[in-house]
């Protein structure tokens, strides 16, 4: 049994309700799917959520405690988690320490990999889903875009998800059979949003993202990207070049960066999706392992 | 005074005629001039200094007021100033106080060294600054913030202390007052009592009972107000830095990764489905025919290592 206490949001397909638990007084978030006003069916993303989230159990995965139906209504009961990692990120009277930052990529990452693991793709990862538990442990939501892994070159994979700032390379030129790789790209690119404190690539439009993303990190060429010429939407913005940052001028602009981080970060935005680094290899990394100590999650910094 | 104190080098303008006349100096290379020459020479951007032989490149933002007659003293106080925020750890980052007085030992050797020493010595040091610098950025702005926190915290200390002081000296001339007023009304109270026909002793007694209680209300007021709990000041200190670090060794997985597979994956399969991974775009995707093989064998051989029986009696109680 769950009482719903207060409204906090309403979507286009479902409303949020803050809950409790009868049972064990545990607060909880109950997500009513509006079936009613759609004639052709349950939403797709309710479905994909309880399909992946039903199978997985990781402390950095958000929790799926049951999901009932009630008024011809199917409401989802997860956990409750107040803030958000984006919150955090705009508040301008937290300060991260590396201890921090590293402290939170960890956790990503090890939600991710409990997803890879499973054959699971997310396809949506950003800040704004990256929930934190009054304890601090971050905990990865929203699988409203999740899919199984294609296991053949036959399954074709539509490129348009991902919100457009954390979207990979290879989404953005239209690749229809892509992997485990575009999570971590957005993974790398929320690293770099956790140190500089803004979005690292901003576009406006999907052409502009690319754009700036080459900007930023270099036009791909064929010879270090094989078979990029032949991605859909390569011809169109492969002018003019822009050439690959030195290391320089990441330093520059990632100033507390140290270089284990910026080691890290540019193994997870390489540009070729098969070069680009694993959650398994990204776990390895020299970063987690150097000081400082990752900070113990209920040591992390909260919204004030 | 003398006459050259009086005198700007540069535009031989005196004092004499100009009583406003105010001299710069500049931190490069600490060559006076009057004001108006700075904005004469520098308004419109950098320029070499004019004193014979000098030439070192002045912005104008830089000139400042020279505030002790010996330039010795005005040039360490500069270094200082610059040095200090630099190596700007707080006392409280260190485990014993005999490593904090080597650091600001060590601080104290190089602002020596920049400010009285050998062009060699200053260029070492120079270096060892901007080593430290770059090498403790993060460090250098968080306790930056740390220290411009406990200054506003020390602030609204101060404050409070001088509220509450204030407070109590209101309260005791209050009490003083109201001491007076009720031995008055002490007195009135007994001759009205009198008045209404009651005996002395009787009417005495009642009214310095009511007199000690409102007494009594007041002094406990005053008590209340001194005891009240003024906030102290909190600091992390070394030990808890301390705490933290020692705990339990750090696993990228945290004990949860699958190392061993029952299976060997053979470097090619002869697998018609997977021709298509050969093509760029396929490829370019990211897609691998050995990455679709090695997804599929741990879908098949998932869980078959798994004894339900040792499962079972290992697991943890959820």
């Amino acid at each position: 049994m769950y009482t719903k206490d207060k409204k906090v949001g309403e979507g286009t397909f479902a409303i949020v309700y803050v809950g409790r638990q009868a049972e064990t007084d545990r607060k909880v978030a109950v997500k009513m799917i509006k079936v009613n006003e759609f004639k052709n069916g349950l939403d797709m993303t309710a479905i994909r959520e309880i399909k992946f989230l039903q199978e997985m159990r990781h402390p950095n995965v958000i929790e799926l405690l049951d999901v009932f139906v009630a008024d011809g209504n199917i409401n989802l009961v997860l956990e409750f988690l107040p803030s958000d990692l984006e919150m955090l990120i705009r508040d301008r009277s937290v300060v991260f320490s590396e201890a921090d930052m590293k402290s939170w990529l960890l956790m990503m990452l090890r939600g991710v990999h409990h997803c890879h693991r499973n054959f699971v793709l997310h396809r949506d990862l950003k800040p704004n889903n990256m929930l934190l538990a009054p304890d601090g442990q971050l905990k990865i939501a929203d699988f409203g875009l999740a899919r199984a892994m294609a296991l053949t070159p036959y399954e074709r994979m539509t490129p348009t998800v991902v919100t457009r700032w954390y979207r990979a390379p290879e989404l953005l030129m239209g690749a229809r059979h892509y992997t485990g790789a575009v999570d971590v790209w957005s993974l790398g690119i929320i690293f770099a949003e956790l140190m500089l404190r803004v979005p690292y690539l901003a576009g406006q439009t999907d052409e502009e993202q690319l754009e700036i993303t080459f900007k930023a990190l270099g036009t791909p060429l064929p010879s270090q990207w094989k078979g990029v010429d032949a991605l859909p939407e390569y011809r169109k913005f492969s002018t003019p070049r822009h050439p690959a940052p030195t290391r320089q001028q990441l330093q520059e602009l990632f100033s507390a960066a140290s270089d284990a981080a910026l080691d890290l970060m540019c193994s997870m935005i390489i540009m070729d999706p098969i070069k680009r680094v694993t959650t398994d290899e990204a776990l390895l990394a020299a970063y987690f392992r150097d000081a400082p100590a990752p900070t113990r999650t209920t040591e992390l910094p909260k919204k004030s | 005074m003398g006459d050259a104190d009086d005198m700007c080098p540069i535009c031989r303008s005196s004092r004499y005629l100009n009583p406003d006349m105010k001299f710069l100096v500049n931190p490069e290379c600490y060559h006076k001039m009057c004001e108006s020459c700075v904005d004469r020479i520098f308004s419109v951007g950098p320029a070499p200094c004019p004193y014979v032989g000098c030439g070192k490149t002045l912005r104008k933002g830089r000139f400042k007021t020279q505030v002790f007659d010996d330039l010795k003293v005005e040039r360490e106080v500069d270094v200082r100033q610059r040095i200090v925020k630099i190596f700007n750890r707080r006392e409280d980052a260190f485990d014993t106080e005999a490593e904090y007085n080597d650091y600001l030992e060590e601080i104290e050797g190089l602002i020596f060294a920049i400010a009285q020493g050998s062009a060699a010595e200053r260029e070492e040091a120079e270096q060892r600054v901007s080593e430290y610098e770059k090498l403790h950025k993060q460090e250098i702005i968080q306790n930056a913030l740390q220290q411009k926190q406990d200054d506003v915290y020390a602030e609204e200390q101060a404050a409070s202390d001088a509220e509450h002081q204030r407070r109590l000296r209101l309260l005791a001339i209050e009490l003083q007052q109201q001491e007076a007023e009720l031995a008055a009304q002490q007195e009135k109270e007994t001759i009205e009592a009198l008045e209404a026909g009651k005996t002395s002793e009787q009417a005495v007694r009642e009214a310095r009972e009511r007199a000690q209680l409102r007494a009594e209300q007041l002094r406990q007021q005053f008590e209340l107000e001194l005891s009240r709990p003024r906030r102290a000041i909190t600091r992390k200190g070394a030990a808890a830095a301390h705490a933290s670090a020692a705990r339990t060794p750090f696993t990228p997985f945290v004990g949860d990764r699958q190392m061993e597979y029952l299976f060997r994956q053979a470097e090619e399969y002869l697998d018609p489905t997977m021709e298509r991974a050969n093509e760029p775009a396929v490829r370019a995707g990211g897609f691998t025919a050995a990455l679709a093989q090695q997804e599929a064998l741990k879908l098949a051989f998932m869980s078959l290592e798994v004894d339900i029986q040792t499962e079972k009696a290992t697991a943890i109680a959820v």
